[in-house]
Parts: structure tokens; C-alpha cells; sequence
């Protein structure tokens, strides 16, 4: 990897342990190989949003030709948001695209990816599916990424219907995870859930 | 008589002349200004002969005027100290005229302050690239508590820069990088890796401080 590449996150890393994110549980980033090509990311979720409560890990790699392109981030944790895609974390956020600029940092992405939770896009999504339910249900969208949010992320326990509801899928034999993708696409309505399922 | 008449009435036309180009020029070329305020005391004589209303008048108009160019192109002074000027100019010529207080508060117009050039330029509030917490190799050997000036992009301390052969430059915007770096980013990016103002490569240049 490129020298100035290394150089950057080595004093990157400086920068976001020292920082008072990092003092308040905000924001954590971790090596998870020796040459610094790719890291572990880890954002609280913020209060007041159906995320509160949980932490969710990110994939950050860095390519060669950093800081002058954006790290390629993606969400590891599972999560209901109509800028992140529920399938494969994919984000959908300018400043990691062509809004990226040099100076910043793998701190402000988090900051800035903390931020995309509290303030979603639905005009401009990732997930079609949840940005639909966000704009035309925001009651079940709240609560949907809340469930995502205790199954996935650790947070709280929120809405012990919704649980019920995948019990009874998970009692015909389905997996639990494609239970609650169903029932969240479907707006936990149990009949449409099954027949996509079985269909 | 009548060539007195005449050669008022020439002056006249001449003061309304100045007092036009004043107006009108006023903001562009002040050397202009300057170079006519050589007719500075043929006017200040008319108003003195002139004992007529109407002549007082005018000049005072005028004078004003000529106060206002004097005071132009010391940018340095502050608003009330061009404002108490053109009070004891005014004063000094006994005119009390409803046209001298139009032209009065119509001044503070000219004396404003030009700090222009920096709001037309909007950028958020982020810092120039001087900070504090990020350490960039070398260690803080000054006594008095300086600032250390890194570049935003690779992190290298203005001495770490120095001593690399490379230098710190500043973008139109105002934000500044070492030249590699700035280079790098806008071949990359073609906009300034602080604000995103858009720039070329010969939009930045070397900074000494």
C-alpha cells in the first residue's frame, strides 16, 4: 500500500482514539489486519432514533490510492434503514461516493455515518423497500428498525408482537432472519409474509 | 457681471461633473479619485466668494463630495472616524441645506468597510488546517504555546513539510496543505479537499510564515 496511505490512518487511528467520541462510547475503530488496509468500525446508535441503544460494526477498507478516494465502508451489522441496504449493508452516502474530500477522516465518516441514522434520505435510497415503509409507515418503520435494532445491534427490547409474529415462522421451519425480512417487508402483515416465502 | 455669471455657472458644471464621477466611479478606480481632488481648491474658493444660496449649496454638495474622496482610499479607517471627517467638513462650511444631510447619510454607502472578499467566498467554518491534537512527527519545541500547522491531508507538521523539501501552500479558498498533497487532490478530485470549492492547479500558491 501506498506510504502516505499507511501514514494517514496510522495517524488516523491516533486521532480517533483521542477523541472524545471515543470517551463517550460513540465511536470505536479497530486494525484487523497488520498493513492497515482494512479496519473494524463500530458506531453507538444515536439517541432519539429507533437505533439508541445498539452498536453497529462496520467493514472499512482502505484502498491504495488514499486519502484522495473514500474508504469503502459497509455495514456488518444487520440494520432497517432506508440508506443502507438490508442485504448487504451497502451505504448509500454521498461523502463515501463523489462528495468524498482529502481531509477527511475515518472520524468523521463514522461521525458522519452516525449522523445518516439520525437523518435518513428516503428520497435518495439504498433500500427501496424500507424507504418505502419509512415514507408511507414511519409508526412500522420506527418500529421495524427498533426490532432490527435488539435482534441485531443489542439493543433494547422494543415491540414483543412483532417477536410473536416471527415465532410462528419460525415454528413452520423457516430461518429466522428471512422471518423478519419477510414480516419487515410486508409490514408484519403475517399472510403476505408467508405467501412470499412459500411462493 | 456676465462673465461672472458665466464662469460660475462653468465651475458649476464642472462640481456636478466631479461629484458625478464620484458617484459613479467611485468603487472602481481610486486613483481616479485621488487625481481629482487636485481641483480641490478651486472649489473650496467658489464657496467662499459665493454668498448666494443657491451657490452654497451646491458647493457644499460638492465638498462633501470631495471629503468622501479624500477619505476613499484610506480603506485602514474605521467607519466613525471617515463619519466625524465629513461632520467637521460640513460643519466648516456652515451648510445646512436639506441636500447636504440627504448626501450625509447617504455616505456611510462609501465609507463602508471593505472586508467584501471574504463573504463572497462562503465556506463553512472549518478550521485552515491548523491543529492542535493531531502530533505530526516532530515535537513541540517552541516555549510560547504555538499552534502547529499540519496539512490536512497526509498529517505532516509544517517542520516534518519543511524538512521533506516540500511547502506549504494555501488554495484561493484559504485552506492550507503541502504542495504534494494539495497537487495529489486536485488532480484527483478537482476541488479543494477542505470546502470542495472547485479548483485548478494553478489555484493555490506557496505560503511563508
Amino acid at each position: 500500500m501506498a506510504n502516505i496511505a499507511v501514514q494517514r490512518i496510522k495517524r488516523e487511528f491516533k486521532e480517533v482514539v483521542r477523541s472524545e467520541e471515543v470517551a463517550k462510547c460513540a465511536i470505536k475503530v479497530e486494525l484487523v489486519n497488520d498493513n492497515y488496509t482494512e479496519l473494524k468500525g463500530e458506531i453507538s446508535g444515536p439517541p432519539d432514533t429507533p437505533y439508541e441503544g445498539g452498536n453497529f460494526v462496520l467493514e472499512i477498507k482502505v484502498p491504495e490510492t488514499y486519502p484522495f478516494n473514500p474508504p469503502k465502508v459497509k455495514f456488518m451489522t444487520k440494520i432497517w434503514h432506508p440508506n443502507i441496504s438490508s442485504v448487504t449493508g451497502a451505504i448509500c452516502l454521498d461523502i463515501l461516493k463523489d462528495q468524498w474530500a482529502a481531509a477527511m477522516t475515518l472520524r468523521t465518516v463514522l461521525l458522519s455515518l452516525q449522523a445518516l441514522l439520525s437523518a435518513a434520505e428516503p428520497d435518495d435510497p439504498q433500500d427501496a423497500v424500507v424507504a418505502r415503509q419509512f415514507k408511507e409507515n414511519p409508526d412500522i418503520f420506527w418500529l421495524t428498525a427498533k426490532h432490527w435494532s435488539h435482534a441485531y445491534a443489542g439493543a433494547p427490547k422494543s415491540y414483543p408482537e412483532f417477536d410473536a409474529k416471527i415465532k410462528r415462522l419460525v415454528d413452520i421451519g423457516v430461518d429466522e432472519h428471512r422471518a423478519r425480512v419477510a414480516l419487515s417487508s410486508y409490514n408484519w402483515d403475517l399472510e403476505k409474509a408467508t405467501e412470499s416465502i412459500f411462493s | 457681471m456676465t462673465s461672472m455669471i458665466a464662469s460660475r455657472r462653468r465651475r458649476r458644471q464642472r462640481a456636478s461633473v466631479i461629484q458625478h464621477t464620484n458617484r459613479v466611479q467611485h468603487r472602481l478606480e481610486t486613483v481616479d479619485l485621488c487625481s481629482s481632488s487636485h481641483d480641490l481648491p478651486s472649489c473650496i474658493d467658489l464657496t467662499c466668494e459665493g454668498d448666494e444660496e443657491e451657490i452654497v449649496d451646491l458647493t457644499a454638495v460638492n465638498d462633501s463630495s470631495i471629503v468622501c474622496l479624500g477619505s476613499v482610499p484610506t480603506y485602514l479607517q474605521n467607519e466613525t472616524q471617515v463619519r466625524e471627517r465629513n461632520l467637521r467638513a460640513l460643519r466648516r462650511h456652515r451648510s445646512r441645506s436639506p441636500v447636504n444631510t440627504r448626501q450625509l447619510t447617504r455616505r456611510p454607502n462609501y465609507s463602508d468597510p471593505l472586508p467584501d472578499y471574504n463573504n463572497d467566498i462562503q465556506h463553512p467554518s472549518y478550521d485552515l488546517g491548523v491543529t492542535n491534537d493531531i502530533s505530526g512527527g516532530a515535537e513541540e519545541d517552541e516555549s510560547p504555546p504555538r499552534r502547529k500547522i499540519t496539512c490536512p491531508v497526509c498529517f505532516d507538521s509544517d517542520t516534518a513539510i519543511q524538512s521533506s523539501y516540500r511547502q506549504l501552500v494555501s488554495t484561493i479558498c484559504g485552506h492550507v496543505f503541502c504542495n504534494s498533497c494539495i497537487y495529489e487532490a486536485i488532480r484527483s478530485n478537482h476541488s479543494c479537499p477542505k470546502c470542495r470549492k472547485k479548483l485548478t492547479l494553478r489555484q493555490y500558491h506557496p505560503i511563508f510564515l
